[in-house]
């Protein structure tokens, strides 16, 4: 279960009213490599998983994600609470302010909605693992590219701390494929799925 | 050996070389060797900066939580490492909780369930 501390992981204050810059990073919230992914994917993948550590690694990096896409959606709520309606004519933030005013909604930046078809929650840990590591070097990516976009220093640290947190998960689920190819067969890694085929012995 | 055919691999991390917790928020990570900056973000000015940064009123707490669950996720991969629990003890003013625990809570299972 959860509860709700009453602060951000990260601190967030924009002074600065930028449409513009809240339509690149609501992408974090509801794009394809975005925080709402990235914390459904680790906490769908955790339940069936076989290792119990790589199981609460996963619940813990999941909530982290949970603190970022508070981050996320608190940058696009700072970035346009004083929004006036001649910004949101002329700032490219017109069609999101047509269907959802200043409210915030998961869709990337190019407008697509969030979609569960971005993420996978495939039952071989493997296979989760790898996705993971691929998904956290895609936000690391699309947090590269808000870097050469933005140059208010209030919207920039926020970023950088979310994408300097990419690479440590990075990291850390690397550690456990690790331990899961540990725990395979190290001549044939791929020789049976522990998550379903939990009749055969774990090390041939 | 760490690297082996037809899977990722990826060096285990050990534990060492810690920024302080005030600079560690500023820069997303307590572990020095993992702070890899962007280019773009002009890493000797702003990260000079980020070095001397003083916290502003209230942002402690903020950096002490940080560190505490920097540390968190190490343990979840380095279960026994005595140097990471001793570090997460002193900043959570908690002991680490390993995941082996019987049944986890979706089967069923709690730890420290107090009323």
């Amino acid at each position: 279960m959860w509860c709700y501390e009453r602060r951000l992981q990260y601190p967030v204050h924009i002074t600065k009213t930028c449409p513009k810059t809240a339509q690149y990073i609501i992408s974090q919230y509801g794009g394809p490599d975005g925080e709402l992914s990235a914390s459904m994917r680790y906490l769908a993948q955790r339940y069936s998983c076989d290792c119990k550590e790589t199981a609460g690694l996963l619940t813990d990096v999941g909530t982290e994600e949970l603190n970022h896409l508070e981050i996320i959606c608190s940058m696009v709520y700072q970035l346009t609470k004083n929004l006036s309606i001649e910004e949101a004519k002329t700032a490219g933030f017109d069609a999101y302010y047509i269907d959802h005013t200043t409210a915030l909604w998961p869709q990337a930046a190019g407008g697509v909605p969030f979609n569960a078809c971005e993420f996978q929650s495939k039952g071989d840990m493997i296979t989760d693992l790898t996705e993971n590591l691929a998904a956290e070097q895609k936000a690391r990516t699309t947090y590269d590219n808000i870097l050469r976009f933005v140059t208010d220093p209030e919207v920039r640290d926020p970023i950088k701390f979310l994408r300097e947190r990419e690479i440590v998960h990075f990291q850390r689920f690397g550690e456990a494929l690790e331990k899961t190819k540990d725990k395979r067969n190290a001549k044939n890694f791929y020789y049976f799925n522990p998550e379903f085929d939990k009749q055969m012995p774990r090390v041939l | 050996m760490n690297a082996q055919l037809a899977i990722a691999s990826v060096l285990p991390q050990e534990w060492g070389n810690l920024y302080d917790e005030a600079v560690a928020l500023k820069i997303g990570t307590i572990f020095q060797e993992l702070n890899m900056p962007f280019y773009l973000a002009e890493e000797s000015i702003e990260t000079e900066k980020m070095k001397n940064a003083c916290l502003a009123a209230g942002e402690e707490a903020y950096a002490k939580k940080f560190a505490a669950y920097d540390a968190l996720l190490y343990l979840d991969t380095h279960p026994k490492d005595q140097k990471a629990l001793d570090y997460y003890r002193q900043v959570s003013g908690k002991e680490y909780e390993p995941w082996n625990m019987e049944v986890l809570p979706w089967e069923g299972g709690a730890v420290n369930v107090v009323l």
